[in-house]
């Protein structure tokens, strides 16, 4: 393999673990804050103490997620030491704004989870809050840097060192409103659903029900309502691609000739050589519809985009299909369950429904994957989409191989501790009897 | 006086931050290593309340420094990460490491696996600012930046800077520690400390003369050497005093002085031999956004870095260094 390849896988593979705790790292605090807000307004010990026991798994994704953060921003300059001398003007400002986002996220979370008995109830509140705003900030700054990515503004050159003339205009990158939009969501969606999956499984051990029940009152709604706005936030970011990064839409869609009364493909295996998709089923004028609101507007394909730089058609066909699957399975049950809690006031509570939240714990974070896969081989072969290819800002370093592997080593590691850690303490909450709290508030976190 | 040099301010004042509040972290890894002694567990206790609360905070004044270098100073930064590329990649590892295996430690019941996460914690602690230290040597070496690790002055750096965060750790300590024998038992390893960090900056001066001549020459070099050693051992009578709050004030001034004086000597040679603040920096514009953010964020920041370290202040009141995110541990844990 070339430096360039295992560069990007890499960088890759740091993403993809990052972005699992930094879903978390937005969505959690959301979840406190409202079974904190919840506790205090219903008097219900339950949620008091749902809080409590999340706090210890907060403690435990949060840490991750900052180490593997700051390998993150290493990486991009140690694998990428062009496109920080290129572009660092263009894209530092948002990761200094990030950075003050990181502060407060750590300083609030700290205060939080180690301060309970610490501080009035109110600033404990406070605090919290404080973090879940932090978080949201933090991923919408480093999703406008992704934006910048996938559709550079016009940028004003100094030798090849790109600047804006605004620096703070980047915060206007044409795809970033509907990314942000996307992304943030998409951390709840992961978080709330992961957080059924997790009670489904205990509920379903048959031990606390009660407490269970409680949670899943909690984080139902959230999930219910992130996993109906993705399929309608993703059309937005598709209406956008499709208007704007013909290059993309032609690999998530396998669209490769430019047409009016497109049409859409499920599934189906594309083949660059003929231009065709072999065993899709095709729906006719559908990516028109979708993508551009009538069956009559033209979408453009590959066909305009030079052989050259079109990214790996299949790879991010096959990622779009697995984010829509899972997202499409997502929204039909949050659909279903939000159509059950109204007609009979309560949330639904049988095996077989337990068993379908279980499932979505894993479709959850699996579409946030696939949907990010989308994003990024749908940029290639560049990193600044026209303005500098992937493999011009790569490193020239010796050496990547073993180091590759020590990262690939450490992030299992990790991924194994914090899966066993959690293990032990779902299984300590279904152990301590819901008397014991006491016990539990005296060991703080 | 240009827009780049008060961004390169605020980046020495950044990682004087980061050595007062993470380089302190790190030390508490030096001495959960080197516990010893029949308080063996409470001085692990000590240093682990002290460090919870705060270390995702302190470390994030790393990240900070390194978005700024890159945003105000892009080719320098590319130079930095393509020329330190292997310390850089074991820094990288080491801060996951320390972090996580300390989170690890803390949630984890059973014994044997707590010994080895807290194995994995300290070395990691060990080897993160040893590695900070040689890296700060490279960038005021005479020489074209490279990784040169087995250089004497790299390595006296390291040695030093180990010496240092442990030297800080082990006197923020003394007063975190809620009884008197747990608290000799960190002035001793403050005093030691210091001794050791004492005899290194010497050795790494010496390594000095022959391979950065720049720095020694350069009046704040000297300067620095001049006023680090009163402070140190100002701060070594202190401790022998137990005079712990003004020890603490005494230990916190001697690595801020360090770190600014490196940063003088450096001055406008941002990575030797010859990429200068003026030929790396990026346009007025950026540099500008770059200031207003961190004045707006700064107004958010330190209230928010008062309320962390107040609530998590030991029960002296008077504990607290001026500036210093110094202030630490509970009290009331099991
Ligand atoms: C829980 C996660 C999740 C779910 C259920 C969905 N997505 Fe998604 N999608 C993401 C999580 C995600 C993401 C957070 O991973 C991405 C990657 C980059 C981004 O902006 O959001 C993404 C990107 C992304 C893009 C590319 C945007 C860009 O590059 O600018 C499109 C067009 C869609 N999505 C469309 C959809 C549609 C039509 C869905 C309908 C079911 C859908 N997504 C469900
Ligand atoms: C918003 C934050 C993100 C930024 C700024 C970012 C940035 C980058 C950069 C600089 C590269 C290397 C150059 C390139 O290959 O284009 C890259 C590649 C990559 N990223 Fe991202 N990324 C982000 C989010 C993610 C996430 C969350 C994932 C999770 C799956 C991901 C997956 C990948 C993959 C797989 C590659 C390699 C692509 C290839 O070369 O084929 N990225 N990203
Ligand atoms: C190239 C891309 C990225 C870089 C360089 C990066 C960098 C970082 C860094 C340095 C931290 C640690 C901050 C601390 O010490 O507390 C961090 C944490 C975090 N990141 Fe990322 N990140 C990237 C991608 C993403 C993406 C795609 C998201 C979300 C959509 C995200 C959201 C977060 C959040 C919410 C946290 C804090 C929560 C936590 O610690 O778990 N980041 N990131």
């Amino acid at each position: 393999m070339d430096t360039t390849t295992i560069a990007r896988a890499q960088m890759g593979l740091s993403l993809a673990f990052h972005i699992v705790f930094a879903a978390f790292g937005v969505g959690l605090p959301l979840l406190l804050v409202l079974a904190d807000r919840r506790a205090k307004v219903t008097g219900d010990a339950r949620y008091e103490l749902l809080a409590r026991r999340m706090a210890k798994g907060t403690a435990i994704l949060f840490a991750v997620g900052a180490v593997s953060g700051t390998v993150l921003s290493l990486e991009l300059g140690l694998l990428w030491p062009e496109l920080m001398r290129r572009f660092g003007e263009v894209v530092g400002p948002l990761f200094a704004l990030e950075g003050f986002a990181f502060f407060t996220e750590a300083i609030f979370l700290g205060v939080y989870l180690y301060g309970r008995e610490r501080v009035s109830p109110r600033v404990h509140f406070f605090s919290g809050v404080m973090v879940a705003i932090s978080g949201a900030l933090s991923a919408a700054f480093v999703t406008v840097v992704n934006a910048i990515m996938n559709e550079p503004l016009p940028v004003l050159w100094d030798g090849d060192r790109a600047y804006l003339e605004a620096p703070l205009a980047a915060l206007l990158a044409p795809s970033a409103p509907t990314q942000i939009l996307h992304v943030v969501l998409s951390c709840y969606a992961t978080t709330a659903f992961a957080m059924c999956g997790v009670h489904a499984v205990l509920w379903l051990r048959g031990r606390e029900r009660d407490f269970h029940r409680a949670a899943l009152s909690l984080a139902l709604p959230l999930a219910c309502v992130a996993g109906l706005a993705m399929p309608l936030s993703g059309d937005l970011s598709a209406k956008h691609v499709s208007q704007h990064q013909p290059w993309k839409v032609g690999a998530m869609e396998a669209h490769y000739e430019t047409s009016k009364c497109s049409p859409l493909y499920v599934g189906g295996i594309p083949d660059d050589a003929t231009r065709t998709v072999h065993y899709a089923i095709a729906l006719p004028c559908g990516l028109s519809i979708l993508g551009g609101g009538s069956p009559s507007a033209e979408i453009v394909g590959l066909d305009r985009v030079p052989r050259g730089e079109w990214p790996p058609v299949a790879r991010t066909h096959f990622a779009f299909q697995v984010m829509v699957s899972a997202g499409s399975v997502l929204a039909l049950v949050s659909a279903g369950t939000l159509v059950y809690r109204f007609r009979r006031k309560r949330w639904p509570e049988d095996a077989r429904y337990m068993r379908v939240l279980v499932l979505c714990a894993f479709l959850a974070p699996l579409a946030m994957e696939a949907g990010w896969l989308v994003t990024e081989w749908g940029r290639q072969p560049f990193v600044i989409r026209g303005l500098l290819t992937t493999a011009d800002a790569a490193t020239h370093a010796e050496g990547l191989g073993p180091r590759m592997f020590a990262f690939t080593a450490i992030y299992l590691f990790l991924g194994f501790t914090v899966v066993t850690l959690l293990f032990g303490l779902f299984r300590a909450s279904g152990e301590a009897p819901s008397g014991a709290r006491e016990e539990e508030a005296a060991h703080g976190t | 006086m240009g827009p780049e040099h008060v961004v390169a301010a605020v980046m020495l004042a950044g990682l004087v931050l980061y050595v007062l509040g993470g380089g302190a972290d790190f030390g508490g890894g030096v001495w959960d290593l080197l516990a010893s002694g029949p308080r063996k567990k409470a001085q692990r206790a000590a240093i682990e309340r002290a460090i919870g609360p705060v270390w995702e905070a302190n470390h994030v004044w790393f990240v900070f420094v390194f978005v700024l270098l890159f945003a105000a100073f892009p080719p320098a930064f590319a130079r930095v990460t393509t020329a330190l590329f292997g310390p850089l990649t074991l820094y990288a590892i080491g801060l996951v490491l320390r972090g996580s295996a300390f989170t690890f430690r803390h949630y984890e019941e059973a014994e044997a696996k707590r010994r080895r996460f807290g194995a994995l914690f300290s070395a990691a602690s060990i080897v993160c600012p040893f590695l900070l230290g040689e890296m700060g040597a490279l960038l005021v070496r005479d020489a074209p930046l490279a990784a040169d690790m087995t250089s004497p002055f790299a390595i006296a750096g390291g040695v030093f800077a180990l010496a240092l965060v442990a030297t800080l750790a082990a006197t923020y300590l003394t007063l975190e520690a809620d009884d008197e024998a747990l608290r000799e038992d960190f002035r001793k390893r403050a005093l030691a400390s210091l001794v050791v960090a004492g005899v290194a900056s010497w050795i790494a001066m010496l390594a000095g003369r022959a391979e950065a001549k720049g720095l020694f020459t350069h009046l704040a070099g000297g300067g620095t050497a001049v006023v680090a050693s009163f402070l140190g051992l100002a701060s070594l009578l202190l401790v022998w005093q137990r005079k712990y709050v003004l020890a603490r004030i005494g230990v916190a001034l001697l690595a801020t002085s360090v770190v600014v004086g490196w940063g003088l000597a450096k001055g406008e040679l941002l990575v030797p031999p010859d990429m200068t603040l003026a030929a790396s920096k990026a346009h007025p514009a950026t540099l500008r956004v770059l200031l207003v953010s961190c004045a707006i964020g700064t107004l958010v920041l330190f209230p928010s870095l008062w309320l962390l370290f107040r609530v998590f202040a030991p029960i002296r009141e008077s504990g607290r260094a001026p500036g210093g995110p110094s202030v630490r541990a509970t009290t009331d844990e099991a």
